[in-house]
């Protein structure tokens, strides 16, 4: 089967420059330079129809356009490896393993779009990727393919390496820009659109590492033959990650359109231990949690939106008949309330309610209209929230209530857990944590330092 | 390009760059709000205010969204109001609704926006995390529970005071408001924090449940603290201030607001907000004082106004009216500078009156010409660069710095900071700061003038700066010629550049030769405009009433016969033509019999100390009016007369720009005291006048027939040559040098009446550089003594390694650290510092100091 993104994975010493040679690596870039314009570039990428991997499936070659059109120098390529959702793990695999097909994408977009600086902004808790691109960086320096006259061409670039300090949101593509500069990483109001007013004020192209990564072999063998990779209508290939109750969970570079019930039986080797599927989520934790029924789902972002929600990171996270929908939700609602900014009042506040429901329906001390405080919340929180976080943080929630409904049933009215998951023990949760005594528990367990 | 939208279904049309918001607050159309301020940029956090557009997939924040043509916005459909109740419902539940405890209560946004959208309780519970307040600084506290997290008061530090002192710490629902890493609060202390709040979660502690919303009474006023003329309320409650606040109707929430924010831009700095209670202070003089028997004893205002008059009219037929003075003060309105003139002019019949102006404002004047004066705030934002020279206006004019902070940062205008002292503007935003030797900035400026005219008129300096050139300049300075150059040619090509000082302490015995050097260099630039900020809230008042020897109104000189004759036909006398006796004629051993000093504490001025006080032991009767008793009236004065402050007095003052301003009696008197009008006129009347003023105003409508009857009379400043005095020296034997400035926190003598300030700084700290305090074997914290001019001022010490090594930095307005003892008539001084012994170790064999230098 095709293979792009995961190809060199498994050689020897993937990481390393004269491997990644050694496999075709920098052969784009040499006949993107040497052969081609920046807009034949943007062309073939026209040509695959690809949606942006890093979860909203924008057509890569019109956030492109925005760039080309856009007044203000220097220009910038913001690479997203803020990779953060749970249950998604594609970027780590490449920036582990093929850290040069990242660089090599990074350089090709800069090519395409005009851009003189490339920033790629990876998250702090991947440390072996963090490395590993930092030492691709410097080979790809040292052998000529970032910095001035890049093989005898008259295009220069600089590339540039920063590590995030563990926030979730600074993977939305305002904040990462708020934190690369130094500021706290809150979103920012669009417009201006970071095309037009990104990092530093100037234009600024940011796509995901999985979506740079493919840039190579698009340019190689055209846009069109990696367009038609996909099945159901899907473009190029997708790297889903398999995570949850399955035999073999993974990355799986397949076809984009290809189903959750192929994804997760023909190639994950089905539910774990023999039991049944009961629910899954297509996308990461702001994805809904789907019932078993939907399992003929075509992966790719039409189809899932279509479905009510989104494929995000295409993280296909999997529950099997033992698991507990609330606990499941649980689960997702205190990522969120951990993870969310502050900066807007609906997300801020929401995430926490919705978790504080949640935790007394899992005591077995909800009130009787539990489900509609969800509901209500829910629909506040996205509808008004700032950023996407907040818009799409109460769908494993609210996703649960309204499909799982007899099991919140059974839980507020009858005050039982029909997985046994739940301890249902009648207790108040109690919340109150010191501000102060959270911020000292977080700067000891760190040991007053950030690694 | 006006734009035109339907909002409601009713159609408006607003200016280009306007929000949905703004457009619907024009229409009448209410949207609730939480977290947005006219006074900040558009945030977009609470949500509140989202609103339905017509083709936008989801609903839009409509405090940052443009308005555009043909959009059709919906602000109450059923999802908007949906969203609004339920986001009101999150924010209650973790608001601890304590209103019946809360000072804000009344005129709080949470509880307006609450009612607005109709939701009073949370249907989801209550998650107050009930945790302790935490003490940002002695006057700024932050109660955690009640804050609903719309960052004002982070967005204000930065936007608007520029001190970015306040921020967010840690992430999302366990956020706090704090400084960044939990270091102590260092900022300017201005409680803008405290004003912008829309909950009581930031307080004034000093004002903390002292009174309820409906249950203060305000009036209009105009702080008195500097020159700035910052537009306040005062809020009082039966007879007692109870705070002072930025005038309401200046952050008026309608977006579309053109209003003039008058000359603070709505603001108020840590002295206009906080330095209020010496208002009620128990040391305030509540009824006139007698001397007898060498003690001050309570007299009744007859008594009091017949003594002084008897001796005035005593003094006058025995020794002449010339040997009669009086000494007002900037601090006094438009309306009792321009009586206690007419007082000295036509009803004592001599021109001796004059002020502390003498030192700094009146000199600048003759210097410049009024022409120098006529100028605004509007007009100094439209400078493309200032350069600032001498006292920090951060310290002496801090809402006006706090301005010229946001010209340059949000319009990227450049500064350049040139003094002897570190600045609050140093290290964020001056471009350039060139720290001149003490005492030298007039020598940098009169270079650069020397410089830039030779290079504007192709190396042919004007005759009056041939001597002068900037290898001099760097000489004297001692900056770096190549940092002079660069500045010369940053000017040059910089636009119009705005020269702006604080006529403060730093000028005494310079302020003419300064202000010449800076006409020669308005004029060797291709634009420039000169900014000479005066010190005190009416000192440019005082001036244009004609209240000093030599002035008459509207800065016409006291020898302009024509001016003379014609305030003489207004006010019916001849007036005298004798020179008046200036403040500093009077130091310098005038014979006086009696002296009248008003709202000035002569023997601690800040200069000439020694010959203040041989002017008050030699004068023979000594009549001190004043709110407390200070240090001339507690050592020299034969009567005291009680008199009252701008809270309780109706009077107009004009600030730095000429504005003049009314501020409203918010109190009656404090005890038996009277305004300082009230005591002129009834003074007069003794003396044989016919006075008629009933009020204040009565006082004011005179005053505008005077001036229309004298008006200014123009003359430009031109170039010309002073002598520049000779630089200070240390002379290798030691000594340091003594620079004062003015201290945000110590504004002056009455400040320190000022119990809230008080708590800001509580003594008196000496600053020198760390070397410096090593080589007197003194540590952080311990006790210099300082010697000079025969005096010896014993401060406690501390290290500052922005400082040059050879200074010693001692600020003005502590009675009981007097610079003016050390300063004698200069500005700086050479000084010896010595560590100084603790007291239990004097008298005992220990040397007495460790290690002289």
């Amino acid at each position: 089967m095709e293979q792009i993104c995961l190809r060199r994975i498994h050689n020897d010493n993937s990481q390393d420059i004269e491997s990644y040679i050694a496999h075709d690596g920098y052969t784009a870039l040499r006949k993107a330079l040497t052969e081609m314009t920046p807009e034949a570039v943007h062309e073939e990428v026209r040509a695959s129809n690809m949606g942006g991997r890093g979860g909203a499936g924008f057509p890569t070659a019109m956030k492109w356009n925005f760039l080309v059109g856009a007044r203000g120098q220097p220009k910038y390529v913001l690479c997203n490896f803020d990779e953060s959702e749970p249950g998604t793990f594609s970027n780590r695999i490449i920036g582990e393993e093929d850290p040069h097909l990242l660089v090599e994408g990074c350089l090709l977009a800069a090519y395409a779009t005009g851009c003189s600086i490339i920033f790629i902004y990876i998250r702090g808790e991947y440390f072996l990727a963090y490395e590993r691109v930092k030492h691709a960086i410097e080979q790809a320096y040292a052998r000529g393919f970032i910095g001035k006259n890049i093989l005898g061409t008259d295009f220069s670039v600089e590339m540039h390496l920063r590590r995030g300090a563990g926030a979730y949101i600074c993977g939305e593509e305002t904040a990462i820009m708020n934190s690369l500069e130094g500021k706290r990483g809150y979103p920012r109001a669009r417009p201006p659109f970071p095309a037009n007013e990104g990092l530093f004020g100037k234009p600024t192209l940011i796509n995901n590492v999985e979506t740079l990564s493919n840039l190579p072999d698009i340019v190689l063998k055209g846009g069109e033959w990696w367009s038609n990779l996909g099945v159901n209508e899907g473009a190029g290939l997708n790297i889903y990650c398999l995570s949850g109750h399955v035999e073999r969970p993974g990355a799986y570079e397949l076809p984009m359109g290809t189903t959750a019930r192929e994804l997760i039986y023909e190639h994950g080797g089905g539910i774990w231990q023999g039991r049944e599927l009961k629910a899954w989520k297509p996308g990461g934790a702001s994805s809904a949690i789907l019932p078993a029924d939907m399992i003929d789902l075509v992966l790719d972002f039409k189809p899932v939106q279509a479905a009510g929600t989104i494929l995000g990171t295409a993280g296909v996270v999997v529950m099997d008949d033992h698991t507990c929908v609330v606990d499941a939700a649980i689960r997702d609602a205190t990522f969120f309330e951990e993870e969310s900014c502050g900066f807007c009042f609906p997300c801020r506040d929401g995430t926490r309610v919705l978790r504080m429901l949640l935790e007394r329906v899992r005591h077995g001390v909800a009130a009787p209209d539990t489900m509609d405080l969800i509901e209500h919340a829910s629909t506040d929180m996205m509808g008004a929230s700032f950023c996407g976080l907040g818009q799409f943080a109460p769908w494993p929630v609210v996703s649960t209530v309204r499909n799982f409904r007899k099991e919140y049933e059974a839980h507020i009215l009858e005050r039982v857990c029909p997985a046994g998951v739940c301890p249902m023990d009648g207790a108040e949760p109690d919340e109150h944590v010191d501000r102060r005594t959270l911020q000292e528990m977080l700067v000891a367990q760190k040991g007053g330092v950030l690694a | 390009m006006p734009v035109t939208l339907t909002v409601d279904g009713q159609e408006v049309t607003v200016p280009d760059g306007s929000t949905i918001l703004d457009a619907a607050r024009k229409a009448g159309i209410y949207i609730p709000t939480l977290c947005f301020d006219t006074f900040l940029k558009p945030y977009g956090a609470c949500r509140m205010c989202v609103v339905e557009v017509e083709r936008a997939p989801k609903p839009l924040s409509s405090c940052n969204t443009m308005a555009m043509n043909g959009m059709v916005v919906s602000t109450k459909t059923e999802p908007v109001v949906h969203a609004q109740q339920g986001i009101m419902e999150m924010t209650l539940q973790h608001h601890p609704l304590d209103c019946p405890y809360c000072d804000k209560s009344g005129v709080c946004d949470l509880q307006h926006t609450a009612y607005e959208v109709g939701v009073y309780r949370s249907k989801l519970g209550s998650d107050n995390p009930n945790e302790p307040d935490h003490e940002f600084s002695p006057l700024i506290e932050w109660d955690p529970n009640r804050c609903i997290y719309c960052g004002k008061c982070v967005r204000i530090c930065d936007e608007r005071v520029g001190d970015s002192a306040l921020t967010f710490n840690l992430r999302g629902f366990h956020s706090y408001i704090g400084t960044q890493f939990d270091e102590p609060l260092d900022c300017v202390e201005c409680g803008e924090c405290i004003e912008v709040c829309p909950v009581g979660a930031l307080l004034s502690r000093p004002f903390m449940h002292s009174g309820r919303a409906w249950q203060v009474n305000q009036s209009e006023s105009i702080c008195n603290h500097c020159s700035v003329g910052c537009q306040m309320h005062v809020e009082t409650r039966m007879g007692e201030v109870l705070r002072t606040k930025a005038n309401p109707a200046l952050r008026d929430q309608t977006p579309v607001n053109t209003r003039d924010r008058g000359p603070g831009d709505g603001m108020l700095c840590t002295r206009g907000r906080f330095g209020y209670d010496y208002i009620h202070d128990d040391g305030r003089v509540k009824q006139p004082l007698i001397r007898r028997n060498g003690t001050l004893e309570p007299a009744s205002w007859d008594e009091a106004l017949t003594l002084v008059a008897n001796q005035i009219a005593e003094a006058k037929s025995q020794h002449g009216p010339d040997t009669i003075a009086a000494i007002t003060s900037g601090r006094l309105s438009d309306e009792e500078n321009y009586l206690v003139s007419r007082l000295m002019r036509e009803v004592v019949g001599t021109n001796n009156l004059d002020s502390t102006e003498r030192w700094t404002f009146i000199p600048t004047l003759k210097t410049l010409g009024p022409a120098a004066f006529n100028f605004s705030i509007t007009q100094m934002e439209h400078m493309d660069a200032f350069l600032v020279v001498g006292g920090d206006i951060m310290e002496s004019h801090d809402v006006l710095g706090m301005r010229m902070r946001q010209w340059v940062r949000d319009q990227g205008k450049a500064l350049i900071q040139v003094s002897s002292l570190p600045s609050r503007q140093d290290s964020r935003f001056a471009q350039r700061v060139l720290r001149v030797r003490p005492g030298t900035e007039e020598h940098l400026v009169q270079g650069l003038a020397a410089e830039l005219s030779r290079q504007s008129s192709n190396g042919s300096a004007p005759e009056e700066l041939r001597d002068y050139n900037l290898e001099t300049a760097a000489a004297d300075t001692g900056i770096e010629l190549t940092d002079l150059s660069e500045t010369a040619a940053q000017l040059a090509q910089a636009g119009s550049v705005g020269i702006v000082w604080a006529l403060g302490n730093w000028l005494i015995g310079s302020a003419g030769n300064f202000a010449q050097a800076a006409a020669n260099l308005a004029l060797a630039l291709p634009e420039a405009h000169l900014f000479p900020l005066a010190a005190k809230a009416n000192s440019r008042g005082l001036v244009q009433m004609g209240a000093g020897a030599d002035l008459l109104p509207n800065f016409r000189s006291g020898d302009d016969a024509q001016a003379r004759s014609a305030l003489g036909r207004l006010w019916d006398v001849v007036l005298p033509e004798s020179q008046g006796l200036t403040l500093d004629d009077l130091l310098s051993g005038a014979d006086v019999s009696v002296l009248y000093i008003i709202g000035e504490d002569l023997a601690a001025s800040a200069r000439n100390h020694q010959q203040a006080q041989t002017l008050l032991d030699q004068a023979g009767f000594v009549v001190v009016q004043d709110l407390f008793v200070n240090s001339t009236a507690a050592e020299h004065a034969d009567v005291v007369l009680p008199a009252v402050s701008f809270a309780e007095k109706t009077g107009t003052y004009t600030n730095l720009e000429g504005r003049a301003q009314r501020a409203q009696a918010a109190i009656p008197p404090v005890g038996e005291a009277k305004a300082d009008w009230q005591i002129f006129t009834e003074l007069a009347l003794q003396l044989g006048a016919r006075w008629t003023y009933k009020n204040s105003d009565s006082v004011a409508q005179e005053i505008a027939a005077v001036l229309a009857d004298i008006p200014t009379t123009h003359s430009a400043p031109r170039f010309g040559w002073q002598e520049l005095p000779a630089l200070p020296s240390v002379n290798g034997d030691g000594k340091l040098l003594l620079v004062t400035q003015d201290h945000l926190f110590v504004p002056g003598v009455t400040g320190r009446y000022s119990s809230n300030l008080r708590r800001l700084v509580e003594e008196p700290v000496a600053e020198l550089h760390p070397a410096q305090l090593e080589r007197l074997g003194v540590s952080d914290g311990e006790k210099v003594g300082i010697q000079a001019n025969g005096a010896d001022v014993t401060v406690t010490a501390k290290a500052n390694d922005r400082l040059a090594e050879d200074v010693v930095y001692l600020p003005v307005g502590f009675p009981d650290a007097p610079v003016g003892a050390l300063l004698g008539a200069e500005a700086t001084v050479a000084v010896s510092v010595r560590a100084a012994v603790p007291a239990a170790e004097v008298g005992s064999a220990q040397p007495r100091a460790r290690n002289e230098t």
